[in-house]
């Protein structure tokens, strides 16, 4: 994923996606939030509808119960404004009921119908008790006194027409407070409705009965009231008797069918409740499981989110952190002065492609430094080298001065040394002995003209005979051997030419001085009396030069001075004549060529001196084979 | 004492310096005997003879420093480091009169350096002012006897 990262996407969108991812879970998290919140709100919106049954349910109850109160005032006190507060108080019932059938779940709306039902009925047995009620009021108040009045008034006339006999007036008064006890006790039961009273009505009903009936059987000018008398009492009991049945009816439905309806309306209620109540705790365990549900999903949604976001963060971070952390190490080495430090790959141009840049600049930079700086120790050397060189031709130069003032001085010494000798000798009168020693001043000084002159041909090589060609040493050697043969026959010395000599690159003068040294060395030298003197010359091939050796077999050279005879000036043996300028000369010409001269030798066994000549380069044999080939040309013409 | 034969050794590959030497030194003092090497390998075999024979030391040696073979300070080098021959008086007589001979001539303990005068009287003087010098010297085959 990291490596995703860094391969293709820029820094800053890198950054701005953490941020927005970040963002994106914030939002998933609050939206969640929210899905539950909603969830609990719906669930608070039930219970206000729950809350809301509940309190209709409690006031249709405390309704019910106001409206059996107020039927009960009425039919007991028969008050019009009772049966009015009924009335209205149903009409309320009705109307809240109907509200709420219009919203309501099919069972509180199955309750709430059968409520309504037995409202409805309750009312109509209201209405019928009224009725009742009103009957019965009118028969008391109109037919029962209107009776009651008439059966008084009967026996009043007869108290007033039959007062001849006291028998029956003293019958007659019983009659009438016996009546009047009825009545009485008819309106008490009214009252009460207690039952004994309408006993006891009856009872006293039944002996004015019979103590009219027994005034009727005895013969009676007053017959006719009499019967007329019992006539209205059958009437008044009738009415009494119909009062009381009307009353029992209307108690009967007060008592049963209306009670009976309260009931059921109170039951339904009941039942209405528990329905609720039911719901609410069905609701309840609902919003309980919904709601743990809903935490544990948030809570695992929320983790995973977070263990994502923390994942992609991580990645992110390490995405910007390990190339920047790559780099620094990068860095770390560059400003070490490495010019190989490993720049990370970085694929995509931003911000830290950017520093991979600086970087890969910063080792550029190195590696020119390091060039630069290689290139300054080269010249360094170079220069070192040079000094030293310098240094050493200071030397040989000093070596030379130092040399040369010696050797100039010393003539002069002699010289003048010998013509103090000469004056001494003089002043003594020995002119012959003075005379002799000017021979020696001759001879110094004419040695002193020998050494200047070979010092003057030292100082020429290289600098003047500069013109090089192709040499072949056996044409060279041979007119050598032809031009000293007389000498060699002198002293008896042999020179053996080894044929297929190499023919060699350089100025023939010189080389023709070199080998003439050589040879004039080994005959002054070389002194072989038993074998005969004799020196040799031939040549080794290698590969990039050519050895030539020239062996003598003469009395050798001790290898402590093997280098100093190649000093100027420098002679072994001062017996022979010569001015120690022979083997400096040929060291230098073969240096001038590019060679070398040494010896090889050991006392007594002969000396060998090796000249080392490089193999002339195709080019130069090139050149004198034109120049030859040209000058034939011209020949031939 | 004064009388006793002197041997002096002369170490010079010049045949004619040889010769001068030679001429003033009989002038000047008839009792000096002069042993004359002609070159640094005569020198050097003189030295180990004398190394080997235990043969009394010379009086005085005069030591020319351009020579074939082995050269002047070679030779000093080689009498300096020797028990025997380090007492003989080394007076270096040559033409140089360069720093680096008269410095590395004196680091080899050389007892005087003098450069051969360049006059037609001088050298004879020059003779006698170094025989005449090392005459006064005490000469350490004393403390031999």
């Amino acid at each position: 994923m990291i490596q995703y990262f860094i391969n293709h996407f820029q820094l800053r969108y890198r950054i701005y996606a953490s941020y927005m991812a970040a963002g994106i879970v914030i939002f998933a998290i609050i939206m969640m939030t929210y899905v539950v919140f909603n969830k609990v709100a719906g669930h608070f919106q039930d219970f206000i509808t729950f809350s809301n049954q509940s309190q209709i349910d409690l006031l249709l109850t405390a309704q019910v119960a106001d409206i059996h109160r107020q039927t009960l005032i009425y039919t007991y006190e028969g008050h019009q404004s009772a049966a009015d507060q009924v009335t209205s108080i149903y009409g309320n019932l009705i109307q809240q009921i109907d509200q709420n059938l219009q919203h309501s779940q099919p069972e509180i709306k199955r309750i709430l119908t059968t409520i309504k039902q037995h409202l409805v009925n309750y009312h109509a047995t209201f209405l019928q008790v009224k009725q009742q009620r009103d009957l019965q009021q009118k028969l008391i108040n109109v037919e029962f006194r209107d009776n009651a009045t008439a059966v008084e008034r009967l026996i009043n006339q007869l108290i007033l027409q039959s007062d001849p006999s006291v028998a029956t007036q003293l019958e007659l008064k019983p009659i009438l407070s016996s009546l009047l006890l009825v009545e009485k006790n008819v309106f008490r039961y009214l009252d009460s409705l207690d039952a004994s009273y309408i006993i006891t009505a009856k009872n006293s009903l039944s002996s004015v009965f019979g103590s009219l009936s027994a005034i009727n059987v005895q013969e009676n000018p007053v017959r006719s009231i009499v019967d007329q008398a019992i006539y209205k009492l059958h009437l008044y009991e009738q009415s009494f008797t119909q009062g009381v049945q009307r009353t029992r009816g209307y108690l009967y439905l007060i008592n049963v069918v209306m009670a009976a309806e309260a009931y059921e309306i109170h039951y339904q209620s009941k039942k209405f409740s528990t329905l609720i109540t039911e719901q609410m705790r069905k609701k309840e365990q609902a919003i309980h499981a919904g709601m743990r549900e809903a935490l544990y999903l948030l809570l695992l949604f929320g983790a995973c989110l977070l263990m994502i976001l923390i994942t992609f963060t991580y990645g992110i971070g390490k995405s910007i952190a390990m190339p920047i952390t790559q780099l620094t190490e990068t860095f770390r080495e560059l400003t070490q002065g490495s010019s190989n430090a490993h720049i990370p790959e970085y694929p995509v141009s931003d911000e830290i492609s950017e520093l991979a840049h600086a970087a890969a600049a910063f080792r550029d930079k190195n590696t020119q430094t390091e060039r630069l700086l290689e290139e300054s120790m080269q010249l360094t050397q170079q220069l070192e080298k040079n000094k030293a060189e310098l240094e050493r031709s200071n030397d040989e130069l000093e070596q030379f001065v130092y040399t040369v003032s010696h050797d100039l001085k010393s003539p002069l010494v002699t010289s003048m040394g010998f013509i103090g000798i000469i004056r001494k000798l003089a002043d003594q009168g020995q002119y012959e002995q003075a005379i002799e020693k000017l021979d020696k001043v001759t001879l110094s000084i004419e040695r002193m003209g020998q050494l200047i002159t070979d010092l003057l041909e030292l100082s020429r090589i290289g600098r003047i005979d500069l013109d090089k060609k192709m040499i072949d040493l056996n044409n060279l050697l041979e007119q050598l051997t032809s031009s000293h043969s007389e000498q060699m026959r002198r002293v008896g010395f042999h020179w053996v030419i080894k044929p297929d000599l190499p023919s060699i690159y350089g100025n023939e003068s010189r080389i023709r001085q070199l080998f003439e040294n050589i040879l004039s060395n080994a005959i002054k030298y070389t002194h072989n009396p038993e074998q005969g003197s004799k020196l040799e010359i031939g040549a080794i091939s290698h590969e990039d030069h050519w050895l030539i050796y020239c062996q003598d077999n003469g009395p050798g050279i001790e290898s402590a001075f093997h280098q100093k005879i190649f000093g100027l000036f420098y002679r072994l043996d001062t017996k022979q004549e010569g001015s120690g300028v022979g083997l400096a000369i040929a060291k230098k010409v073969m240096k001038f060529h590019g060679g070398d001269i040494w010896v090889e030798s050991s006392s007594g066994a002969g000396a060998t001196f090796w000249l080392k000549f490089p193999v002339p380069s195709e080019e130069m044999e090139r050149v004198e084979h034109d120049t030859s080939s040209t000058g034939f040309i011209t020949d031939r013409r | 004492m004064t009388h006793h034969q002197r041997d002096l050794l002369l170490i010079e590959d010049s045949d004619e310096h040889a010769e001068l030497a030679l001429f003033y030194i009989s002038e000047y003092r008839k009792d000096i005997h002069v042993i004359r090497l002609a070159d640094g390998g005569a020198a050097m075999r003189y030295i180990e003879s004398i190394r080997h024979l235990k043969a009394p030391i010379p009086w005085l040696c005069l030591l020319d420093l351009q020579l074939p073979k082995y050269d002047g300070h070679e030779i000093l080098s080689v009498i300096k480091s020797d028990s025997l021959l380090v007492k003989m008086p080394v007076v270096v007589f040559t033409t140089s009169a360069a720093k680096k001979d008269i410095r590395r001539a004196m680091n080899n303990h050389a007892n005087s350096f003098i450069t051969k005068p360049m006059g037609a009287d001088r050298y004879g003087s020059a003779i006698q002012s170094i025989l005449d010098y090392w005459e006064f010297n005490m000469h350490p085959s004393v403390l031999a006897e």
